[in-house]
């Protein structure tokens, strides 16, 4: 047995909490629960009435729209689209919808080019309710009501912008079809994301702190296919990963964060390339099964969260369901922060995500061990 | 080639038939002036009566014999038709087994795709020692000295010239009629892998030149005792030379490869295939969970179960030279990330992700509830249900296997509601459901012998996962085994590492391993002499086979029933 891995199992309890020493956020002489995110979603609250503008077409009938936008004669749209059969599609068919942008009249990739095709105008969520967190302390009349907490003046253009697309429909208990498909096909080839939990006492209200952190492993599966508990991981020690604790309150077994802070992951290309998250905010429950769930809400460069859909191109349109270029402009469109100095258009969007943690060990490495 | 093959085929069906209408021929007839194995005396009785026992491989022999004699780039395929444990070891259901139909069906499938490895061009010029004048056509002298190495290494013994002759015409005739030498040596040697000779380990007796009117084993099956008990796999080049030159039948020379045996590597192969099978590790092949309940137990967990008792074992027993005793109340082990995540423990392993996963030394602190290999997944899973804990199954595991003590089977008309039913608020625990059945009298006797072992490792659910309750309810996994009393897994483990019956257990076991068969009365003297020698050498387990491999009650026949 290694020292380290020695000293990390002398630090461990029969009732699996971790006591600090090795890899105690300083201060606190405390206790530890480290999490691995078994599931990082859309936080999406769909209900009737939300999308009064009724939901968005499916992407067929946009295509026909953009097509017809560019300049292509109906009646080789209909030839086109004779051949759309979503991800079985011919050739022909595919190549004419991957590139029906327009480029001084020559066909350009739309996913790499988004503006070379009109903006087709997603819906948007005009409803009272959708999750997340009041980030800019400012309550404006298009501000939603988280359906939880109460807290009014809740930030999230991201839901407003694609909260409309079936595929983006869901709830707590139903997971949104496009984040599901991108989380659980992507999580397996990704690092895994963990964050762990401080407090003085887990059994007693009081403050705590929150740290996300970056595996250097993947997850592994159980045998029912979710994310294997009490599995170990070692936390990157790369700097560009390393984040500030974010700080909060808990109370009757509530983890609220209600101060701002900043988080920074490595993704997955087809997922999240990267989490840049400003101004994070976190609730979290804690489950007498030993895992945790809440909301993670915050500011994302919007350009980022149109790579979760663009890294997939046609795929990401014909199977499930979202069109790209429509997805740029209303991102753009519901980008609410950090505006450009020179433009002055905003780059980052509010958003709002459901996590649920696993029980996990993070187990802190020197630079060089990794 | 199909005629021919027919003809070698009813040749070996021929000898089989005597096999399989024997079911489990241990006996030989002979004659002063000949050799004749079990195998081929159709009228040979049954039953242990002078000492020899023919067995048939195991899964793993089979599998170690061919990566020994052909080298691990050749796969196998195929199943194995099981083989019955039988008095607590399935080397001793190995011995009383024969083959069925299917069973043979398997062999020869795999008969022919391991021949076909052994021939094809990327093989033959390592596999095959000469090379044929021709490739379109016979060689025989290519062919003997192929078919006679590698028969020698199969049957563990020389080929008989009739054997050979027999091998050395199938691949001529096969040669010359399909214009290809190889195609010849490739029907003879898969002829070889479906021939009794090897699929059984038989046993010849021969008259004992040096004591008139006694009778031993043959040099060779000498040799493949030896090697099955060390290695569990064929004897090498080196144990038949040994055999040939008639050295093992001195005490120096049977010494010396004695010796030999256990420094080598190979030993660790022997321990492993001995303690996998006194654990019943076999059963693993169909144990399932029930996911939705233990989602953490996968069939790489059930692997890494295995490996780890394994490795636990090897490394005390051979590595640090240690107490067999101590096996039930070490906390050192091996585990893997995987195995760490049903444990409960972190596991880090400082490998990039894709690499397999590797063995971490771990030592649990002094006061850990996981002590000794009883406490292992390979125990405590095995010997449980798919959705829930029983301290019966446990206790009459611990019973039979580490104490070999008998626990009769419940009666047929068993009431078990009571036990079964988990959700009851009445019975939370494991412990109070076993109470309210043993109110009935019928189940009292056999549970007081069960369960106050068996509720020593409530602490540990079906999976081998860690825990303090069950339906909310404080576990009490307080029990005793005879005058001595405990309080929780740990305490279990000394009090098996104390009794007297766990180290006789073991050398019954080991004796009857060694053997292919129970111990018998008139042997009970050597038993005796076992454990003494095993007390006094600090219960040193390799010490242990070497005292039996050298004790004459090893070797030991007489003659067959009815005389010669």
């Amino acid at each position: 047995m290694t020292s380290r891995s020695l000293a990390a199992r002398l630090l461990v309890s029969a009732a699996g909490t971790v006591f600090l020493g090795l890899f105690a956020p300083a201060a606190m002489a405390a206790q530890s629960k480290s999490f691995v995110v078994g599931w990082f979603l859309q936080a999406a609250h769909s209900y009737e009435g939300d999308c009064p503008e009724g939901i968005n077409p499916l992407p067929e009938e946009m295509f026909r729209e953009e097509l017809k936008g560019v300049g292509v004669p109906q009646e080789e749209i209909e030839k086109i689209m004779a051949g759309f059969m979503g991800g079985s599609s011919t050739p022909e068919t595919r190549n004419a919808i991957i590139n029906r942008g327009r480029v001084d009249g020559k066909p350009v990739n739309a996913y790499n080019y988004p503006t070379s095709v009109p903006d087709v105008g997603f819906h948007e969520v005009k409803g009272k309710f959708a999750y997340g967190f009041n980030l800019d302390g400012k309550f404006s009349g298009k501000d939603y009501e988280d359906p939880d907490t109460g807290e009014k003046g809740v930030d999230n253009g991201y839901w407003r912008a694609m909260g409309c697309n079936l595929n983006h429909r869901g709830s707590k208990e139903q997971r949104p079809t496009e984040w599901d498909l991108h989380w659980d096909n992507n999580r397996d080839k990704m690092p895994a994301w963990l964050f762990t939990i401080t407090t003085e006492d887990f059994s007693k209200d009081g403050p705590v702190e929150v740290t996300f952190q970056k595996a250097l492993e993947r997850i592994t599966r159980d045998a029912n296919g979710y994310v294997r508990a009490d599995s170990t991981f070692r936390v990157d020690p790369d700097p560009r990963w390393k984040n500030t604790p974010l700080k909060g309150t808990l109370k009757n077994g509530m983890i609220t964060v209600d101060q701002p802070g900043e988080i920074h992951l490595s993704g997955d290309p087809y997922m999240l390339t990267e989490l840049d998250m400003s101004q994070a905010k976190l609730r979290l429950k804690l489950n007498e099964d030993g895992t945790t769930e809440g909301v993670l809400g915050g500011y994302i460069p919007w350009l980022r969260v149109y790579y979760v859909y663009g890294s997939s191109g046609y795929s990401s349109e014909s199977m499930i369901g979202t069109d790209l270029p429509g997805a740029w402009y209303a991102l753009r469109r519901h980008a609410d922060a950090y505006p450009d100095p020179k433009t002055g258009e905003n780059t980052a969007i509010s958003t709002s995500f459901r996590i649920v943690g696993v029980p996990a060990y993070a187990i802190t490495v020197a630079a060089g061990e990794d | 080639m199909i005629n021919l093959n027919k003809r070698l085929r009813r040749s070996t069906a021929s000898v089989l038939t005597a096999v399989l209408a024997c079911g489990a021929i241990t006996s030989v007839t002979m004659t002063a002036s000949d050799k004749v194995t079990a195998a081929e005396s159709a009228s040979a009785p049954a039953g242990p009566s002078n000492g020899v026992v023919i067995r048939r491989l195991t899964q793993k022999q089979y599998e170690q014999i061919i990566t020994d004699v052909f080298g691990p780039g050749i796969k196998i395929g195929g199943r194995f038709e099981p083989i019955p444990r039988q008095e607590g070891l399935l080397q001793v259901g190995a011995g009383r087994v024969g083959l069925t139909s299917s069973g043979f069906e398997q062999y020869d499938g795999m008969s022919r795709t391991i021949a076909a490895q052994v021939i094809d061009p990327n093989h033959r010029d390592v596999l095959i020692p000469c090379k044929p004048a021709s490739a379109t056509a016979a060689d025989d002298a290519c062919a003997t000295q192929f078919l006679s190495q590698a028969g020698r290494a199969l049957y563990r013994r020389p080929l008989t010239q009739a054997e050979l002759t027999l091998q050395v015409t199938a691949a001529r005739n096969v040669a010359n009629n399909l214009k290809n030498f190889y195609s010849g040596v490739e029907l003879s040697l898969a002829s070889m892998l479906v021939a009794p000779q090897f699929l059984f380990r038989q046993e010849i007796v021969e008259a004992d030149p040096d004591n008139r009117g006694q009778f031993r084993l043959d040099a060779y099956s000498k040799a493949s005792r030896l090697s099955f008990l060390f290695w569990n796999t064929t004897p090498d080049h080196q144990l038949l030379a040994a055999a040939e030159s008639g050295k093992l039948h001195t005490a120096k020379g049977l010494d010396a490869e004695i010796n030999r045996l256990i420094a080598s590597p190979r030993l660790e192969a022997g321990v492993r295939a001995y303690f996998a099978d006194m654990l019943g590790f076999d059963y693993f092949a169909s144990l399932a969970k029930d996911g939705s309940i233990y989602p953490k137990f996968t069939g790489y967990v059930s692997d890494d179960a295995q490996e780890q008792t394994l490795r636990t074992i090897t490394d005390l027993l051979i590595n640090n030279k240690g107490d067999y005793r101590d096996l039930f109340t070490t906390r050192k082990t091996f585990l893997t990330p995987l195995l760490g995540s049903v444990y409960g423990v972190p596991v880090v392993q400082n490998k990039p992700n894709g690499y397999p996963q590797t063995w971490i030394p771990v030592s649990y602190p002094d006061g850990d509830p996981r002590a000794g290999i009883l406490t292992h997944v390979s125990f405590v899973a095995l010997h449980s249900h798919p959705g829930r804990t029983s301290p019966t199954i446990r206790g009459k595991a611990m019973r039979e296997m580490i104490l070999c003590q008998k626990v009769p089977d419940p009666p047929g008309n068993v009431n078990f509601t009571v036990v079964q039913d988990t959700t009851n608020p009445l019975y939370k625990t494991a412990r109070e459901r076993l109470n309210a059945h043993a109110t009935e009298a019928m189940c009292t006797g056999c549970h007081k012998i069960t369960d106050p072992l068996g509720l020593g490792l409530e602490n540990f659910d079906s999976a081998g996962g860690f825990r303090t309750s069950e339906n909310g309810a404080v576990l009490d996994t307080s029990g005793s085994l005879n005058a001595a009393t405990f309080k929780d897994a740990p305490g279990l483990g000394q009090a098996i590492h104390d009794s007297p019956a766990a180290t006789q257990c073991l050398v019954k076991r080991a004796a009857s391993y060694a053997l292919g068969r129970p111990t018998t009365a008139a042997e009970a003297d050597w038993a005796k002499a076992l454990e003494t020698s095993f007390a006094q050498n600090g219960y040193r387990f390799p010490d242990l086979l070497k005292r039996i491999a050298t004790s004459p009650e090893f070797f030991r026949v007489t003659a067959p029933e009815g005389g010669i």
